[in-house]
C-alpha cells in the first residue's frame, strides 16, 4: 500500500490495530493501562503535563496547579490512524519538547479567556449603543 | 540480535529493513543507512524505540530499533 493512499474500511481497522499495537510497544506499562482505562496518555514534560487523546487535541496543564494552559494540535502529513499520531506526539514531547512547541499549533487558554472578555465587552457596548439609538429615536418623535 | 527499521504509513507501520547485528554485511548496513538518511533529509523523524527509549535520533544506529515517523505539522483548532 502506498504511504499516501487512504485505506478502505477493513484496511483501516487493520491499520488502527497495528497503530495501537505500535503505541503499546513504545509506552511504559502504566501509560498503556491509563490509555485502556481512560483513553488518554498523560506525560509529564518540562513545560507542562500533556494529556494526549486519540480523539481530541492535546491538553497542556500547568504542572503545579493542574489548570489547563493550552491546547495543542499536531498532525501527521499522511493519512494514518489516530494512534500513529499519538505515537508521533508522545515521542516528540518526550524527546524534543522544544520542537513540539515549535511544530504544533498551540492555542493558549489565556488568549481564549481574553477572547471571551473582548466578546462580552463588544456585546455590552453594542447593546448600550442600540439602547441609546432607540432612546434618541423615541425622544425626537 | 535482530533489529528493524520501521516506518509509519497509512496502513499502519511497515518494516523497511531487518538485520541481525551479528551477521549483517557492511554493504547491507550501508544500504539501510542510505534509506535512513534519505527519509530524514525528506523531513521524517527517526526515533530509537529500543526498550521504550523513544528518543529522536539524527544519525543511523545499527544497534537501535528504529521507527520513522512522517513529517508532522501543526493542526487546525
Amino acid at each position: 500500500m502506498d504511504i499516501f493512499s487512504h485505506p478502505v474500511q477493513d484496511d483501516y481497522e487493520r491499520a488502527k490495530d497495528k497503530a495501537r499495537h505500535l503505541l503499546k510497544s513504545i509506552l511504559p506499562e502504566k501509560s498503556w493501562e491509563e490509555l485502556e482505562m481512560k483513553d488518554v496518555v498523560t506525560y509529564q514534560g518540562k513545560r507542562g503535563v500533556y494529556i494526549i487523546s486519540p480523539y481530541s487535541q492535546t491538553e497542556i496543564l500547568d504542572p503545579n496547579s493542574g489548570k489547563c494552559l493550552a491546547y495543542a494540535c499536531l498532525q501527521l502529513t499522511i493519512p494514518a490512524p489516530t494512534y500513529d499520531r499519538m505515537v508521533a506526539e508522545y515521542i516528540l514531547i518526550k524527546s524534543d519538547e522544544k520542537r513540539y512547541w515549535k511544530t504544533a499549533n498551540i492555542f493558549s487558554q489565556t488568549s481564549n479567556a481574553f477572547g471571551f472578555a473582548a466578546l462580552f465587552y463588544f456585546a455590552v457596548t453594542d447593546i448600550a449603543l442600540f439602547v441609546n439609538l432607540l432612546r434618541t429615536l423615541l425622544t425626537t418623535r | 540480535m535482530t533489529k528493524k527499521m520501521r516506518m509509519i504509513c497509512a496502513g499502519g507501520d511497515k518494516t523497511l529493513a531487518e538485520w541481525d547485528t551479528e551477521t549483517v554485511s557492511p554493504q547491507r548496513l550501508s544500504e539501510i543507512e542510505k534509506e535512513f538518511n534519505e527519509r530524514v533529509a525528506q523531513g521524517w523523524l527517526a526515533a530509537d524505540i529500543t526498550n521504550k527509549k523513544d528518543e529522536i535520533i539524527r544519525s543511523f544506529d545499527p544497534n537501535a530499533e528504529i521507527l520513522l515517523i512522517p513529517r508532522v505539522r501543526g493542526g487546525r483548532k
